[in-house]
């Protein structure tokens, strides 16, 4: 489980901190986070993986600071950048000399995840373009078995046909014991994947929850005519998709793509409201 | 594959081993280059060529080598950008700074010096290829074997150790940070030349050759200038090779200067935000 208490980062001593006192709990799960551009996704990032240390508060990986120096802290964590880069010439020599510090790395599932993405694992990395880079990267990071996985806008770059691989090879890798945070603009592509989010405007953490918890305190609708009565609607295609407050009882399909327009719109402090406090 | 390297507390040789595999695809390319320059130079050298030009390349390939040398860092600010990757490896900082330590003091050093040296003991071997100029700048350069032999070593210890701190310390540009390191710690031990110069040479002032060249030169014979120039810097430089207060307190500066260096090397590894 990942904690956030007050959680603040500024990049110079003096300068606007990039993260603002961020609280949350993220439970084991793939979870999105989502974010305006210079919302602080990757800053926060960067602080659950430990390559940059807290002005203030913390981040807490099963209780334990990522930032630390000890070498079992850091084999539990893996960030995948978008611009990840490593000094062999294949990511089958990268895996030889790289997976060795990962105890639960399977080379049979990297194998496995290679094939899926058409790869041999052998190709020069210098002379793929950006795409198959990336998916040799993510077959790699996500055989790697560690608790933590934060991938970094893992889609950008990728085919349809790979966006619908990954989805698949993240739902098969993933372990419910795992916690795996995906930072993407584009939420779509790996729907029905997400089990929580956490949504940032302008380095505050709005929301951090689960599915569960989400639909406990909002009730996502589609409808023909416009609902007056809708916390935050909004109209796509002849219809409106709209959030309530959650009737109890009533199941509900989590949109997080919705939820995320709905926060980042004038009507987000209601919709805000509603999940922090959903009795008042 | 191979086996897992476990992450247990404590220091561990294994995975400093392991890290040091890790970078040795990089690693290999830089030592081949730099024994090449090495081995050509001396070749060149030991040619049979024109006293001027055998003099020529021995002076370039004994500049060459010390610039290998403080350099050698440089190789972990070379290509793309992987130190996210590094940073996140399960080793620990003070497993890192050893392996650097290692490659750019124990590694580099042997390759760099190891072709030299024997090309040295080879013409210093056989008098076919010695000539008076070439054999008469080796005896100057391994004249020395006491004090200025470990300012010499400490201070191009400092230097490098400046380089790999230029190079772990910035976040951006780590190649031009590295170079700046070079610059800053030779400005540095040009410096405290400088100072050992100046206190060597009033010394020497009170030494005989200094007053017998002054009373030539006051006679205005003026016959034995050169003798007297020569005995002047050999009793400035037997006087510099001796263990007093001055030399000591400069070995103990450059070897403050190490200590610190490392440390704040060992911070930048361990706690620099990326």
């Amino acid at each position: 489980m990942i904690e956030l208490n007050n959680l603040t980062f500024s990049y110079y001593k003096k300068g606007v901190p990039a993260l603002l006192g961020l609280d949350g709990r993220i439970e084991p799960g793939i979870h999105l986070l989502a974010g305006e551009n210079g919302a602080g996704k990757t800053t926060l990032l960067h602080l659950i993986a430990g390559v940059a240390s807290p002005t203030a508060g913390t981040v807490l990986i099963n209780g334990s600071d990522p930032a630390s120096d000890s070498p079992a802290q850091k084999g539990m964590v893996f960030l995948l950048e978008e611009n990840t880069s490593f000094p062999m010439k294949t990511i089958r020599k990268f895996a030889e000399a790289h997976s060795p510090f990962y105890p639960n790395f399977s080379h049979k599932r990297f194998c496995e995840n290679l094939q899926a993405f058409g790869m041999t694992g052998d190709e020069a990395m210098k002379k793929l373009s950006l795409g198959t880079r990336k998916k040799a990267l993510l077959a790699y990071a996500l055989a790697l078995g560690v608790d933590t996985l934060l991938l970094d806008e893992p889609t950008n770059a990728l085919d349809i046909e790979s966006k619908e691989t990954l989805k698949t090879l993240i739902a098969s890798n993933v372990s419910e014991e795992q916690t795996l945070i995906i930072s993407t603009h584009t939420v779509a592509e790996l729907e029905n994947l997400f089990d929580g989010a956490m949504i940032m405007l302008r380095g505050n953490l709005l929301w951090a929850g689960t599915e569960e918890e989400t639909a406990e305190r909002l009730a996502f609708e589609k409808t023909r005519a416009p609902e007056p009565d809708a916390l935050y609607s909004e109209s796509q295609l002849g219809y409106y998709n709209s959030i309530f407050p959650a009737i109890e009882g009533e199941p509900t399909n989590v949109d997080w793509r919705l939820l995320y327009s709905a926060l980042h719109s004038p009507k987000g402090a209601d919709v805000l409201k509603q999940l922090k406090n959903p009795l008042s | 594959m191979t086996q897992p390297i476990p992450s247990t507390a404590g220091f561990s040789f294994r995975r400093v081993w392991a890290f040091a595999l890790y970078y040795m695809p990089r690693l290999q390319g830089e030592m081949l280059i730099y024994a090449g320059i090495s081995l050509i130079g001396f070749i060149l050298c030991l040619l049979p060529a024109h006293e001027a030009v055998q003099k020529f390349l021995m002076v370039g390939v004994w500049t060459v080598i010390p610039i290998l040398f403080y350099c050698g860092p440089l190789i972990f600010a070379k290509g793309p950008d992987t130190r996210i990757v590094e940073r996140l490896m399960p080793v620990s900082a003070a497993e890192k700074l050893t392996f650097y330590y290692i490659y750019i003091l124990i590694v580099i050093p042997i390759v760099v010096y190891l072709l030299p040296l024997a090309a040295s003991w080879i013409y210093m071997a056989c008098p076919s290829l010695q000539t008076p100029e070439v054999t008469e700048l080796y005896k100057i350069r391994f004249q020395y074997r006491g004090v200025i032999w470990i300012i010499n070593i400490i201070s191009g210890v400092f230097v490098a150790l400046a380089c790999l701190y230029g190079v772990m310390a910035s976040r951006h540009n780590r190649m031009m940070f590295g170079i700046v390191g070079v610059v800053v710690a030779n400005v540095a031990m040009g410096i405290l030349s400088g100072i050992i110069g100046v206190v060597s040479a009033i010394k020497a002032i009170k030494e005989n050759a200094f007053l017998a060249g002054l009373k030539d030169g006051l006679a205005g014979t003026e016959e034995n200038a050169d003798k007297f120039a020569s005995q002047f810097v050999t009793e400035m430089l037997d006087d510099f090779n001796q263990p007093n207060p001055l030399t000591l307190s400069i070995m103990g500066t450059i070897i403050v200067l190490i200590i610190l260096t490392g440390w704040l090397t060992y911070r930048s590894i361990k706690r620099k935000n990326l």
